[in-house]
């Protein structure tokens, strides 16, 4: 657009912010009589003028070529190269400014972040089911209460420390997935839906009800992790050894959000990693051609049914371990957190995020996370805000943050 | 010549219809086998039962490959035998046949097919739909795929050479990189048979290949099936309305009517037999046969109507100054 137009264009937005806000904030009632303030229009117009200047310019610098790249990667447009999203030394400064988060992050917001974090891998297995295999699953809960509640019972009844925990809890909620998979092979879209949702129910109201197992409502206290066998608490239980008394250092409340935090960030990686490689494996692709067309995947050799279980089970594992480290995070567990609430949640993250995409998951849970602790402060609109922002951003991208990448090749002739 | 495919008495019924009664055919290796028949004969529930979509309710269907034969309808939906309900073995095959239906049992024996209404992964690329394809060549152990060894690397690069190898053939290597969904429908057509092709298959099955394609594209078609028949070892089974391509391309020409096979010969034979005729026309006999039934449509010969006396036209006029005449194809 020429400057004549931008102008023009500008001038236009301006004049219209005028016209409004000339009745609504030109007038103002004073005890009984009117007085005319022009400066507040005048200033309001201004203001949406230059604005607008102001965002045509920069469009207009990002069609400039070296800013054309970074306008490239913010499309959500499928794009036609085989390039990584981000290159190798990018992924390096993220992860090390991931890391250096808990020397400058208050307690609070560190806990906050675990708990986005935990959103992250649960929204990384979720995608799997939801987004990869097409198998909408709104019981999602229930493989997270699974390995939190693992964790909880295994330490009380077994004895299971947080890192025999999570391979432990890994297979007991992929058993759970498979389980689960069993009598909904043959079901699509809504009713594959709702059987979820009870299954998610079920899973809820048995912790809620067995109370000489579990404790019911009240429920039941889950150890911090240790580490390399010393643990992370003010006093140690019998027969072990606190961190602070071996190392001979004063003791620090906050040890333990910090190497729950590391461990979680280091799990996330490597999961981040292990999901982008399944995506582009033989199973990740039988995963996307189950959910576009099942009979199509039959009539290729695809055994749609270990396929499907195979979706439901390691999205499950995944959840698992998002229990267990909830649970190690928390300190304790009990039925209330996880309610359907929780399962719409992990899906707003991944629908958010975009479905199949892994970096938009992880962007959306910290998003949403971090939105929902800054909107603390208008308590009682919380949701509402946060629903208004969601119908937002589906209108404006909806296929979330970031949309998935499919994968090109580069095919010449002399291949 | 020796047959590939025997099936012999593959019946079939949807709760009291029967849609196939006793049909009884033989594919030749390396022919081009044609079923055809008018709508509702049953020509997909033969393919459904043969892939084994569908469990027939008797019938044998056996393959014949250079390993020994191989009976379809049992390895698709095992049965039980009396003896079989002490056998643990055969009672879990049985429940995980129950569970999975079976049906990449016969793409493993070598059986691949198409669908009537195209059925493409539409959000993939042409490449990755012909990927899945290869599902079973492929290296499919879960840490090989993570920690990238050479074995997993050496079969994801063999299965995209085959592909792309195929892509070529049918001209469509420029639309490697697309999406399926958005390709135009005959080339979406074809990318489904390659994507049968991708699944290395002896017998390629084609429900109605060339359907809303024009004549063109038909006789592409056309040649490329005798081109798989010829050069690539191939036998094909398809199922066709378009006469012109059957009786073109095919060997041998197997017709059904009513869930039976009414007729079965080689195309020549078929365009006068007068049961095929009957079945789609609705007459026993080309011309003017004595007819037996008093519902039959009474057919005139062309060749006894008068002559229509060409409409006289208004002459064509082109004015120079309206039309665009440069911008007309040719």
């Amino acid at each position: 657009m020429s400057i004549a137009a931008s102008l023009k264009h500008a001038a236009r937005w301006g004049g219209l912010t005028l016209l409004l806000s000339l009745p609504l904030s030109g007038w103002m009632l004073n005890g009984y009589q009117v007085t005319t303030t022009w400066h507040r229009p005048l200033w309001l117009a201004g203001g949406v003028f230059v604005g607008t200047l102001l965002a045509m310019a920069l469009a207009r610098l990002l069609e400039m070529p070296p800013l054309r790249k970074l306008r490239w990667r913010m499309q959500t447009k499928i794009t036609v190269t085989r390039r990584p999203a981000l290159p190798a030394w990018e992924w390096g400064v993220l992860l090390t400014i991931a890391a250096t988060l808990p020397l400058w992050l208050s307690t609070y917001w560190l806990n906050v972040m675990i708990l986005a974090l935990i959103y992250a891998v649960l929204g990384l297995g979720l995608n799997i089911v939801v987004g990869l295999a097409g198998l909408l699953d709104l019981g999602y809960v229930a493989f997270y209460a699974v390995g939190a509640y693992g964790y909880a019972l295994g330490s009380q009844y077994l004895g299971l420390g947080f890192w025999t925990a999570l391979p432990f809890c890994a297979l007991l909620a992929a058993t759970f997935g498979t389980v689960l998979g069993f009598p909904v092979l043959r079901m699509r879209g809504d009713y594959l839906a709702i059987v979820t949702l009870g299954f998610g129910e079920i899973i809820r109201l048995l912790l809620n009800n067995g109370t000489e197992i579990t404790g019911g409502p009240n429920g039941l206290p889950a150890p911090a992790p240790t580490l390399f066998g010393l643990e992370l608490t003010r006093v140690a239980g019998q027969g072990g050894t606190p961190w602070h008394t071996f190392f001979n250092v004063t003791y620090n409340p906050n040890l333990r959000a910090v190497v729950i935090y590391m461990v979680l960030l280091a799990f996330l990686a490597l999961l981040f990693f292990c999901v982008g490689r399944l995506q582009r494996m033989p199973i990740g692709r039988a995963w996307e051609a189950l959910r576009e067309d099942e009979i199509a995947c039959r009539s290729l050799g695809i055994n749609h049914v270990t396929v499907k279980l195979s979706a439901f089970a390691m999205g499950a594992a995944i959840g698992g371990i998002g229990g267990v480290f909830f649970a190690a995070a928390q300190g304790f567990v009990n039925p209330t957190s996880f309610t359907f609430f929780e399962s719409a949640l992990i899906l707003a993250v991944v629908v958010l995020g975009g479905l199949g995409s892994s970096g938009g998951v992880v962007v959306a849970a910290l998003v949403i996370n971090i939105l929902h602790e800054l909107l603390r402060e208008f308590s009682d609109y919380r949701v509402l805000v946060f629903g208004m922002a969601m119908v937002v951003m589906m209108i404006w991208r909806p296929r979330g943050l970031l949309s998935m990448r499919r994968q090109f090749f580069a095919v010449g002739k002399n291949l | 010549m020796t047959p590939l495919l025997t099936v012999r008495d593959l019946s079939m019924h949807f709760g009291g219809v029967a849609a196939l009664q006793g049909v009884t055919f033989t594919v030749a290796r390396g022919a081009i086998t044609a079923i055809i028949g008018p709508n509702g004969a049953g020509k997909t529930t033969v393919f459904n039962c043969l892939t084994g979509f569908y469990a027939a309710a008797a019938g044998v269907v056996r393959l014949q490959r250079e390993e020994g034969e191989i009976d379809l309808m049992r390895a698709v939906h095992p049965t039980l035998q009396p003896r079989d309900y002490l056998n643990p073995r055969a009672l879990a095959r049985q429940a995980y046949g129950w569970m999975t239906g079976g049906t990449h049992k016969v793409v493993r024996a070598g059986v691949a097919r198409t669908f009537q209404n195209v059925r493409l992964f539409r959000d993939m690329t042409v490449l990755e739909n012909l990927l899945v394809a290869q599902h079973r060549l492929v290296e499919r152990r879960l840490w090989a795929g993570i920690l990238r060894t050479r074995e997993y690397l050496a079969a994801e690069a063999a299965a995209l050479d085959r592909a792309v190898a195929w892509l070529e053939l049918f001209g469509m290597f420029e639309d490697a990189n697309r999406l399926a969904g958005e390709l135009p429908y005959g080339q979406q057509r074809r990318l489904e048979i390659i994507r049968a092709l991708c699944t290395d298959p002896v017998l390629l099955c084609l429900d109605e290949p060339a359907a809303g394609l024009n004549p063109r594209e038909t006789q592409a078609l056309s040649r490329m099936i005798l081109r798989l028949r010829d050069h690539h070892d191939l036998t094909i089974l398809l199922i066709e309305h378009d006469m012109n391509l059957v009786m073109n391309i095919s060997d041998h020409v197997v017709v059904l009517d009513h869930g039976e096979v009414i007729a079965s010969g080689t195309p020549a034979a078929m365009q006068g037999h007068p049961a095929v005729l009957e079945a789609y026309l609705g007459v026993a006999e080309p011309v003017d046969g004595a007819s037996g039934g008093g519902l039959r449509e009474e057919v005139v010969p062309v060749s006894s109507l008068p002559p229509v006396p060409p409409k006289p036209r208004p002459p064509l006029i082109i004015d120079p100054s309206v039309a665009d005449i440069e911008a007309c194809p040719p």
